[in-house]
């Protein structure tokens, strides 16, 4: 069973370098996503894997055994393509059949498979129809049962859901996972869609300009996220400049850049008085008071705007020092009037505190 | 099953890789650049020897170089003279073929390709008939001789019927390719048609329209075949090739190829650098001028004087040759005379001129077919190497340029220097005759089979390969059952285009061919033998099998779609 290592593995191309020093653990029977805006090196690391291009440095291990230099055809993986890329010269059934031909089976066993494979995806009545007459999720469905038909331990999927219609993609990730788990597979997924990645995924990896920023659940990435890219990406949040005033028992204060002073009391232990930070805070994590009924983690400000976004609504809050925030709220709460003064609360362990970086807020915020 | 499979995984190992693309390359080297390359080299080495010969004979002087300047400038005069009659005529007809439907438009884009599978000669011979002689449109009034004498005039028309149709289905092309939405936009914005077209259209069809242009230079800059026929005492420079050929004299022959393979290229190379910084004629709008010649009836006027010119300039000289076999076909149709038809003469008069014919077809269908089995096997990796390989790296815009060195060079000049490489002047690998035709055709044919998989690979979504490595099957396994099957409709079509384009080929065959016949010189032999009804009878037959191979063509790209 297979456990995949990759050990500073490094991808450039001339001087740019596409992942660099990257060092992940794939657990047997793992669902993982990669995640991160386009140009990050999830595609690249996923292609490493498959063989289909070679690391410049670095080894990646296959249950301990180097497979970084060996073709795709050697190892056992399946890679489902975004655009399918059903080959449009063959019928489903023949699509499916391809990789067991390949393979030199008996024509018993290839019927046998096929028709396996074709089951467990649902396309067992299709599988005479050319890929120009079918629709685009089942010819997904085809590129699934394709790499299991290969009899691929581990599916490599590369945006996979890109290029289905909204609606089936909710449906579709059900499925997946579902053949996923019920086969025992080890799956790594790429996509730019954060939703899908939390959906589907044991863990998640966020990647930025060639570096893995954080991997781990999608809870911790939600309530936990280490550094200010993974908060920005995960979720939505709002992020606020400040410097540590005072250190407590079990909290620290900050005040931010304008006056106002809100409290922290997670992730603390490397925050002292003097330490210029950035606080965060999830824009469904906080509460919007009309009165100032407490002194507790308040700012207050003027609403600019208050707009339904589907099933929630966006409030867009100007604070009195000249920052605006945003705060998601459910539809049927209390509607805010441009102009109006508002309280907003944010309880001090939702809060997110961050050393302020190097290169400024801006740039750490930086999507490309 | 198993055994084939294995074998695959086997050859698809980075060393046999390796030395196939090697090979691959040196088949591209050695088939287009070495020929010119080493034509310009002999010319350079035995410099002096040119010198004297052209420029300072004991007895002629320079009156050589008189010759080649007067084949030269004749041939330049009317290469200029066709380009530009090729454009402004091509523009709207092509614009017609690619901006409007119409029923029975398939009809007409056949009929306007129709000359294509006119093989050179024949067209030559054909367009004297309709021309020069008192068979052709004298006919109509009873005239005793032709319109037009051999000349200037008779290769002016010859060149233009022979280039027409390519130019026309080039420009169509290139219009294709301008979104009809900004022709729109330009329309709803108040333009008329044509300032639209002077102001829009054409400047972003600016590089495919000079590109056209400038094949319609080349191709009548280059063309041998039918100029032979047309030329009389006026020789263009690909004739003077070849008559210089004929009489031996390989330093003239040399000095004269090289100039025109020189011209050729940097026509080639300059339009591929320089045509996207060429600025088209200013775009200032007469609005009630150009609204004006926009109207309808001067629109429908252009058009139907675009349409009578194809017709009566272009198509029916091109064919003529088949209606002239058609009156003569058993007697001569004003004496009656049996023994001046087509049939007494192939086939009973005592020279037994079908022997021949029928050696000289077989000689041709041999070359084609080996030249096409050939190509088809060397030709589309050489495209996917340009395509899917990094290493070329700024070098590929060169060399995807190289590609298409032999289809610009003059067929005459390019048989002679293939006849140069590989003949006992050079690596004496062979001798004038079938083995050299097939060297030579290989090597002007090898754009057929290399550009058009050019486009293909580059439209095939590299997915497919992946897929099917990333399924488990060996490199040579998927280029098998996936790559293959995928572009085989490309390879297809780009055979029958190098077998037509073999059989009807005149001017480099006249070079290599020894005492060895194909079937388009033949033709020329009987014009000069002046057994004309026998000429048109072979002339026919090679129209109709080119005409045939042009239909199976065009029916395999249609079902492409």
């Amino acid at each position: 069973m297979p456990k995949i290592e990759f050990l500073n593995v490094t991808k450039r191309y001339g001087n740019i370098v596409a992942v660099k020093n990257l060092n992940i653990t794939i657990n047997d029977g793992e669902y993982l996503s990669l995640l991160g805006p386009s140009g990050c090196g999830k595609t690249t690391t996923l292609r490493m894997l498959s063989g289909l291009i070679l690391p410049t440095e670095g080894k990646i291990l296959w249950d301990g055994q180097p497979i970084q230099d060996l073709q795709p055809d050697e190892r056992d993986i399946g890679y489902v393509f975004q655009q399918f890329a059903i080959f449009p010269h063959m019928n489903l059934w023949e699509n499916v059949a391809y990789p067991l031909e390949v393979k030199g089976l008996s024509q018993d066993e290839i019927e046998k498979n096929v028709e396996k494979y074709l089951k467990i995806v649902g396309l067992e009545n299709k599988a005479h129809l050319f890929p120009k007459d079918v629709a685009a999720a089942d010819l997904q469905r085809t590129g699934v049962a394709r790499v299991l038909a290969r009899g691929a331990k581990v599916l490599l999927l590369d945006e996979p859901f890109g290029a289905l219609d909204f609606k089936i993609r909710e449906q579709f990730q059900d499925e997946l996972r579902g053949i996923v788990k019920e086969l025992g597979l080890t799956a790594i997924h790429v996509t730019h869609d954060q939703s899908e990645g939390m959906a589907i995924s044991d863990r998640i990896g966020i990647m930025k300009k060639g570096k893995m920023i954080q991997l781990s659940t999608p809870t911790d990435l939600l309530f936990n996220p280490r550094q200010i890219f993974a908060a920005h990406f995960i979720g939505e949040a709002n992020f606020l400049e400040g410097i540590v005033v005072d250190k407590l028992d079990d909290q620290i204060v900050v005040e931010l850049i304008g006056g106002d002073t809100l409290s922290v009391s997670r992730n603390i232990a490397s925050f002292f008085p003097g330490d210029r930070v950035v606080l965060g805070f999830r824009k469904g994590f906080a509460k919007v008071l009309n009165e100032r009924i407490s002194d507790n983690n308040i700012i207050s400000g003027k609403v600019i705007s208050d707009r339904y976004l589907g099933e929630k609504r966006r409030i867009n809050v100007k604070l009195e020092y000249g920052r605006s925030v945003e705060i998601m709220v459910l539809p049927h709460e209390q509607r805010h009037s441009e102009g109006e003064t508002v309280n907003i609360q944010i309880l001090p362990e939702n809060m997110l505190i961050y050393h302020y970086p190097k290169d400024g807020l801006e740039k750490a915020l930086e999507v490309t | 099953m198993v055994k084939l499979l294995n074998f695959e995984r086997f050859l698809s190992q980075r060393p046999f890789r390796i030395v196939f693309e090697v090979v691959i390359i040196l088949v591209f080297v050695s088939f287009v650049l070495l020929p010119p390359l080493n034509l310009f080299y002999t010319v350079i080495a035995d410099w002096n020897g040119v010198y004297s010969l052209i420029f300072n004979d004991d007895i002629l002087k320079n009156s050589v170089w008189h010759g080649i300047l007067r084949s030269i400038s004749l041939s330049f005069q009317i290469a200029f003279i066709v380009t530009i009659i090729d454009v402004i005529i091509g523009i709207p007809i092509a614009h017609v073929l690619a901006r409007y439907d119409f029923k029975g438009k398939s009809l007409v884009d056949t009929i306007i390709d129709l000359p294509l599978a006119v093989p050179t000669s024949a067209l030559g011979f054909s367009i004297w008939l309709f021309w020069s002689t008192k068979d052709g449109l004298s006919f109509l009034w009873n005239g005793d001789i032709g319109i037009f004498d051999k000349g200037p005039m008779l290769l002016i028309l010859g060149h233009v019927a022979f280039s027409f149709s390519y130019i026309v289905r080039n420009l169509k092309g290139v219009i294709e390719e301008v979104d009809v939405g900004i022709e729109t936009a330009g329309r709803t914005l108040g333009g008329s048609p044509i300032s639209v077209f002077r102001t829009i259209t054409a400047p972003m069809a600016k590089e495919g329209l000079i590109a056209g242009a400038v094949l319609a230079f080349t191709r009548s800059l280059g063309e041998t075949g039918a100029s032979i026929v047309l030329s009389g005492v006026f020789q263009t420079a690909p004739v003077q090739i070849v008559s210089f050929m004929d009489t031996f004299r390989i330093a003239q022959t040399a000095f004269l190829s090289l100039i025109l393979i020189i011209v050729s290229i940097t026509l080639l190379v300059g339009v591929r650098q320089y045509a996207r910084r060429v600025g088209l004629p200013q775009p200032v709008i007469y609005p009630t001028f150009e609204r004006k010649i926009s109207s309808k009836a001067v629109v429908r006027t252009r058009n139907i004087f675009s349409w009578m010119f194809f017709i009566f300039i272009v198509l029916i000289p091109s064919l003529f040759v088949m209606i002239y076999l058609f009156m003569n076909f058993t007697k001569n149709p004003i004496t009656g005379d049996t023994t001046t038809g087509a049939l007494y003469q192939v086939f009973d008069a005592p020279d037994r001129k079908w022997n021949q014919m029928r050696l000289s077809l077989i000689v041709s269908l041999e070359v084609a077919l080996l030249v096409t089995l050939i190509n088809v096997i060397i030709g589309p990796p050489m495209a996917f190497l340009l395509v899917k390989r990094k290493y070329w790296g700024k070098w590929r815009v060169v060399l995807d340029a190289a590609v298409d060195i032999p289809l610009v060079i003059p067929s005459s000049a390019l048989g002679f220097s293939v006849f140069l490489l590989w003949g006992g002047l050079g690596l004496g690998l062979t001798t004038p005759g079938v083995a050299m035709i097939v060297l030579a055709h290989l090597t002007f044919t090898y754009p057929f089979s290399v550009r058009p998989m050019i486009s293909y690979f580059e439209n095939l979504d590299e997915a497919y390969y992946e897929a099917g490595r990333t399924l488990g099957g060996s490199d040579i396994t998927t280029v098998r059952k996936i790559i293959l099957p995928l572009i085989k409709k490309g390879i297809f079509s780009s055979a029958i285009l190098t077998f037509t384009r073999s059989m009807s080929e005149t001017g480099a065959t006249l070079i290599v061919m020894g005492s060895s016949r194909s079937i388009p010189v033949y033709i020329i032999d009987l014009v000069e033998q002046e057994a004309l009804p026998a000429a048109a009878f072979a002339a026919s037959m090679l129209i109709l099998i080119s005409f045939l191979l042009l239909l199976l063509a065009r029916f395999i790209n249609r079902s492409d779609n």
